[in-house]
């Protein structure tokens, strides 16, 4: 019963993993400027790769016909999100920000700009 | 969206589409041709054999087996071009010193956070990649580049001065080269000194107990396949090249102050 749920849950999870997936692909392909393709992609990049591997964990560990190994499957895939959760934000990070502080990216359409208040970042 | 897009679209649907059936149909054959099987096999049963260590290198890896155990004065060679070339870039940059105190804050707190949470994770699994060369796929290249890597992203985010600060200088990188590459060399001639002195006959690059030459690597370390030469090997190395591409990385990354310096030093050696 319990493996039932946690293959579920993991399968929802990968859902949801595809979901984000493909809107980040198609943000990357129509938004108007640099950071809002960029905050597609790391959309792509959080709910598109951590959500799903912790979903592929999930589904290793409810996965009972792997046998032992399956451990293994699920903590490599468990420690590999979290890495790629402290990761992929700090590589969009530092891009916006070189990106933004450089001038060499369009900053149009923009609402509201926080940075040039405190002074240029 | 025009008649063109959709005909890309539409074409590179349907090539993914099937490519993926003619796979599943078994339409591109058996993957590996039954003669490859053979020598596949027969380098298998070569490579990790612990019940007759004559015919063995002692290695779960195939292909570190191969790389420095069967065709080992090949990597040598190849090793040494790429200290050759370290070396040509230290000559092409001769007048150069590193400067500290130029500037350079490094990335913005966030980023340095993220680094120091990855940084010393990235030296373990570099160095874990380089002991367990002979066991797991990788090897001696792989984890030097992982360690190199390292210092390359340590110098982006914190500034060169960081790693410079804490005794990682070009002098230094360059010492630890040569005492890598003298490593694998004295790796290498070791079975054969040890068979000069004791009056039995060797090989270069010997591994394991071969036929009329009785001396031997330790093949097990308790209870776990140590590769005879390869764990000394895949250690050098990984030295070898984590201090090799960390120094022609901090050379290339040339800043103007050190380049006026230099220039300035080239003067008084005309």
């Amino acid at each position: 019963m319990i493996d039932l749920v946690l293959v579920v849950a993991g399968l929802v999870l990968i859902v949801i993993g595809v979901f984000y997936d493909f809107i980040g692909a198609i943000g990357l392909l129509r938004l108007p400027n640099f950071y809002t393709r960029l905050h597609a992609a790391t959309a792509g990049a959080i709910g598109g790769a951590v959500v799903p591997m912790i979903g592929a964990a999930l589904v290793a560990l409810g996965a009972e016909y792997l046998g032992p190994p399956r451990f293994f499957l699920a903590g490599a895939a468990f420690t590999s999100s979290i890495l790629l959760m402290i990761l992929a934000q700090a590589g969009s990070h530092a891009l916006a920000r070189a990106a933004y502080i450089s001038g060499e990216a369009q900053r149009e359409p923009i609402l509201y700009d926080a940075l040039r208040e405190e002074g240029g970042g | 969206m025009n008649a063109r897009e959709v005909a890309i679209a539409t074409s590179i649907t349907l090539m993914i589409v099937l490519l993926a059936y003619v796979i599943e149909a078994g339409g591109l054959g058996p993957i590996a041709p039954e003669k490859l099987r053979e020598l596949a096999a027969s380098y298998i049963i070569s490579t990790y054999n612990p019940w007759n260590i004559t015919h063995s290198a002692q290695s779960l890896e195939a292909v570190t087996a191969i790389v420095w155990d069967y065709r080992g004065l090949d990597t040598f060679f190849e090793t040494s071009v790429l200290f050759i070339s370290i070396v040509g870039v230290a000559l092409l940059f001769r007048g150069y010193r590193e400067k500290t105190g130029v500037g350079g804050r490094g990335l913005s707190e966030i980023v340095k956070t993220s680094t120091k949470i990855l940084a010393p994770l990235i030296l373990i699994a570099g160095i874990s990649i380089a002991i367990h060369g002979h066991l797991t796929p990788g090897g001696g290249f792989q984890g030097g580049s992982f360690i190199a890597v390292l210092l390359v992203l340590l110098s982006v985010v914190f500034s060169l001065d960081f790693v410079v600060e804490r005794g990682l200088s070009t002098s230094r990188l360059l010492t630890l080269r040569s005492i890598g590459l003298m490593g694998v060399f004295a790796t290498s001639i070791a079975l054969l000194l040890v068979g000069l002195v004791t009056g039995v006959s060797a090989y270069v690059f010997q591994n394991m107990v071969r036929e009329g030459a009785p001396v031997s690597m330790p093949p097990w370390f308790l209870d776990r396949p140590t590769g005879g030469t390869l764990l000394f090997f895949n250690v050098f190395e990984a030295l070898a090249v984590a201090t090799g591409l960390s120094l022609a990385f901090i050379v290339l990354s040339l800043r103007r102050e050190e380049v006026e310096e230099a220039l300035e030093r080239g003067e008084w050696y005309e």
